[in-house]
């Protein structure tokens, strides 16, 4: 074996056993959910669980929109125009899962699986970014809080949410270290799974500014519009396949969500109604200004102004669809909010303890409410 | 110096322009190789779930125990209530309410009035159930089939068949538990919908 050889495999495992607290962490986070999920399996409550989900001990984690991107990886996508149809759910996460089928796991096993993973891959991303943007302190603390993040327990379902925090988070670490094609690749990643990795745009814009004019600044503003480019790209395959570039957003509008300049204040002055409809949104309007409050933190401890614009705009624009439905969820992929609670835990060791065990409790109650209500 | 200046701009334009170019096509081919495509009966569900969206208004046919009985099943308000209402010509009756979605009366000579209602082809009873199988039921199945010496196709679900025009995926017949139905969806005017709610 050369001296080389040798010295990347010592540099490697340097590198495991320095992060081995992160698996520590994420592995804590995660036995929350699938202990809660599993017990629930064992005495309830079951509620609105389906057959399927029932007959499985994670079954729970495999529901709501788990069925969804299951439908879309075993039939392909089709639009019923009017109706609740599945081109409403982005590619990538229904092509992983048929992969892993091809391979000989079940749709969901698959789900649960890429899921998993994605997430510990995620939370070791955002610690190597946020050791570059912020500093290795409030690294460490924002790995701890997204591993038992209240809402987090999405990230251990058959969602995308994990797969996507871990390519936004990729995606600019690989800009900050000018490996624009990996972060050209990674951001179309990320967003054939959520457009919400549209956004990583903003942070990637100054950092390719800063490139020299040429051959090398091209291809950075390329790997910035790259998510732009993975969008047109799923319009185009929805054209191909069901001849309609716009079957996203018509499948979009019979869940709900109708996207109009005056959607929040839609959204505000239908209230009280969506209460009555669904008392659950007032959690989503909780975390809504949570994740304000906690973007403002982050900007005042520093940072990136493009991180705390994009972080906004995954909170606030979905409201514009005139609801607050699913907010909770959707601002798991701003990474600004991590920042935020982290500075809040930062210097203040009770803050500190009293975030790690609020998160771990609501992290559960959160499992157990997959029962009654989707995320 | 600003020639100089110029063909760096543009080669900066140009570059990112490929990059947009060659992601949006590598996605397109990731896109193309990794899902299916629907197949040709999950796409004619859909199609006849869509037709019955735009009825409220369906006669149909069956036969039972020999004998022919015609219904009419109209789909809208009753005052303050919405829902379906299947008048049989032996004198069967189903009434039922989109919320809570359940049968609230019913005289029809089938055992089950919810079976009565799809054999009618009540389009708010049987255009949800058909939406849901074609999104969910991957195992449906479309094979050529005759309806009154017409040539249709069949959608074979579960346990429910339905009999579609080939070209148009206009339903035309159900077949439930054995028994066969045809249906007809007719359009609501002002003088069948006054007919509708004078017999209520």
């Amino acid at each position: 074996m050369s001296t080389v050889a040798v010295g990347q495999r010592v540099d490697v495992l340097a590198g495991v056993r320095s992060r081995a607290w992160i698996v520590g962490w994420w592995a804590a986070g995660r036995a929350i959910v699938l202990a809660t999920a599993a017990a629930m399996h064992l005495l309830g409550p079951r509620a609105l669980a389906g057959d399927d989900e029932r007959r499985s001990t994670f079954g729970v984690l495999a529901s709501w929109d788990g069925r969804w991107y299951r439908t879309v990886a075993q039939n392909g996508y089709l639009l019923e125009p009017g109706r609740q149809s599945d081109p409403a759910f982005f590619p990538l996460y229904p092509a992983l899962l048929r992969a892993l089928h091809g391979l000989g796991l079940g749709y969901d096993t698959a789900g649960l699986l890429v899921s998993q993973i994605g997430f510990l891959a995620a939370i070791v991303a955002l610690h190597a970014l946020t050791r570059e943007l912020l500093g290795a302190r409030l690294a460490r603390r924002t790995a701890i809080y997204l591993a038992l993040f209240p809402v987090g327990f999405v990230f251990s379902m058959a969602y995308p949410e994990s797969i996507v925090l871990c390519a936004i988070a990729l995606t600019a670490l690989a800009a900050l270290r000018g490996r624009w094609i990996a972060a050209a690749v990674l951001a179309a990643v990320g967003t054939l799974a959520r457009p919400e990795t549209l956004f990583v745009a903003l942070p990637l814009l100054p950092i390719a500014f800063r490139e020299p004019r040429g051959t090398r600044r091209g291809i950075a503003l390329g790997a910035t519009a790259a998510p732009f480019a993975a969008l047109g790209a799923f319009a185009l395959y929805l054209q191909l396949t069901l001849h309609d570039s716009l079957a996203w957003t018509h499948a979009e509008r019979a869940w709900g969500r109708r996207f109009t300049p005056l959607g929040v204040v839609r959204a505000f002055a239908d209230l009280p109604r969506a209460v009555h409809g669904n008392a659950w949104v007032i959690r989503d309007l909780v975390f809504f200004l949570l994740y304000l409050g906690l973007l403002e933190v982050a900007r005042r401890r520093g940072a990136p102004l493009g991180w705390t614009v994009a972080g906004a705009l995954v909170v606030v624009l979905p409201t514009f669809s005139g609801s607050f439905h699913s907010v909770a969820r959707f601002g798991l992929l701003a990474p600004a909010l991590y920042w935020g609670l982290a500075a809040l835990g930062e210097h203040r060791p009770r803050t500190d303890r009293a975030i790690r065990i609020a998160s771990a409790v609501l992290l559960a109650a959160g499992t157990v409410s997959l029962a009654y209500v989707f995320p | 110096m600003h020639e100089r200046l110029y063909i760096r701009r543009v080669r900066t334009a140009v570059t990112a322009v490929c990059c947009v170019v060659a992601v949006a096509a590598a996605c397109t081919a990731l896109l193309g190789a990794g899902l299916r495509e629907p197949s040709r009966a999950n796409v004619m569900a859909a199609r006849a779930a869509v037709w019955l969206d735009r009825y409220r208004l369906v006669s149909s046919e069956v036969s039972l125990h020999g004998r022919l009985v015609r219904g009419t099943c109209y789909h809208g308000w009753f005052g303050e209530r919405r829902g379906s209402v299947l008048r049989l010509s032996n004198g069967g009756f189903v009434a039922w309410e989109v919320r809570p979605a359940a049968v609230v009366e019913h005289r029809a000579l089938v055992p089950d009035p919810l079976t009565a209602l799809e054999l009618g082809g009540c389009t708010d009873v049987l255009g949800p159930r058909i939406a849901w199988l074609a999104q969910f039921d991957p195992s449906v199945r479309l094979r050529a089939a005759w309806l009154d010496g017409r040539r249709v196709d069949e959608l074979r679900f579960k346990r429910l068949d339905l009999l579609v025009s080939p070209t148009t995926a206009q339903p035309l017949g159900v077949l439930l538990h054995g028994v066969k139905s045809t249906i007809e969806l007719e359009r609501l005017t002002a003088a069948s919908l006054a007919e509708q709610q004078e017999r209520l």
